[in-house]
């Protein structure tokens, strides 16, 4: 779910650059622990990497 | 008495449904009825729709642009594509975004808050907004990145506390 979540941030980021910042709002928000926000974060983002990848 | 009659009425098991429902009707009404002639980047969207629609490409005079980001012209051009190259066809695209947009704000508000009301306001401010509707006309990028960044948090939230 949180790398589906990703997978549509990254959407939303090739529709509106700025909203690559959004899953790190969300991170610290919504996760405290250390460990589950690095895990989180990486699924997160590496989802929105590839997503915004595919076009090219 | 007024305040009795407003948590009656919030309360009502069709008042989601038909806030909702009053929120497209009032949009379609607007795309009907109001000629918005799309200029400026609504243009820009909308003729970069129309060349990827064309198999043209993400493209300015022949040459590739990065100039905005491509989500937009890239959905805008699928629907042409599929549908034909139609402006009301995506100002039909915008009303079915700002629905679904409207149900996910009553979804993540009440997820949030932990509130049946808090939701219950999201989604009768956000159906009735006059920015929001008036918006419904014009081909613009907003539309659809409110609907993912909307739909991207929902998941995000209900995502926590399960595996992966």
């Amino acid at each position: 779910m949180s790398a589906l979540s990703g997978a549509v941030w990254g959407l939303a980021t090739l529709t509106k650059t700025q909203a690559v910042f959004v899953p790190i709002i969300f991170l610290l928000v919504f996760l405290w622990g250390k460990r589950a926000m690095l895990k989180a974060g990486i699924l997160v983002y590496t989802a929105v990497l590839l997503v915004c990848a595919l076009p090219g | 008495m007024l305040r009795e009659k407003i948590e009656t009425l919030l309360n009502h098991r069709y008042f989601v449904p038909g806030c909702i429902a009053a929120g497209v009707l009032l949009r379609l009404l607007w795309i009907w009825l109001v000629r918005a002639d799309q200029v400026s980047d609504f243009a820009w969207y909308y003729q970069r729709a129309m060349d990827i629609a064309a198999g043209r490409g993400y493209s300015v005079n022949g040459i590739r642009t990065a100039y905005w980001p491509a989500g937009y012209p890239l959905f805008l051009g699928g629907l042409f594509y599929l549908f034909g190259p139609i402006q009301f066809l995506g100002k039909l695209a915008n009303v079915v975004l700002y629905s679904a947009t409207i149900w996910m704000s009553y979804v993540l508000a009440k997820k949030v808050f932990h509130s049946e009301g808090a939701g219950r306001i999201a989604v009768c401010a956000l159906a009735f907004y006059p920015n929001q509707t008036a918006f419904a006309s014009l081909l613009s990028t907003e539309i659809l990145f409110q609907c993912l960044l909307l739909l991207g948090a929902v998941l995000f939230v209900f995502a926590q506390g399960r595996p992966g």
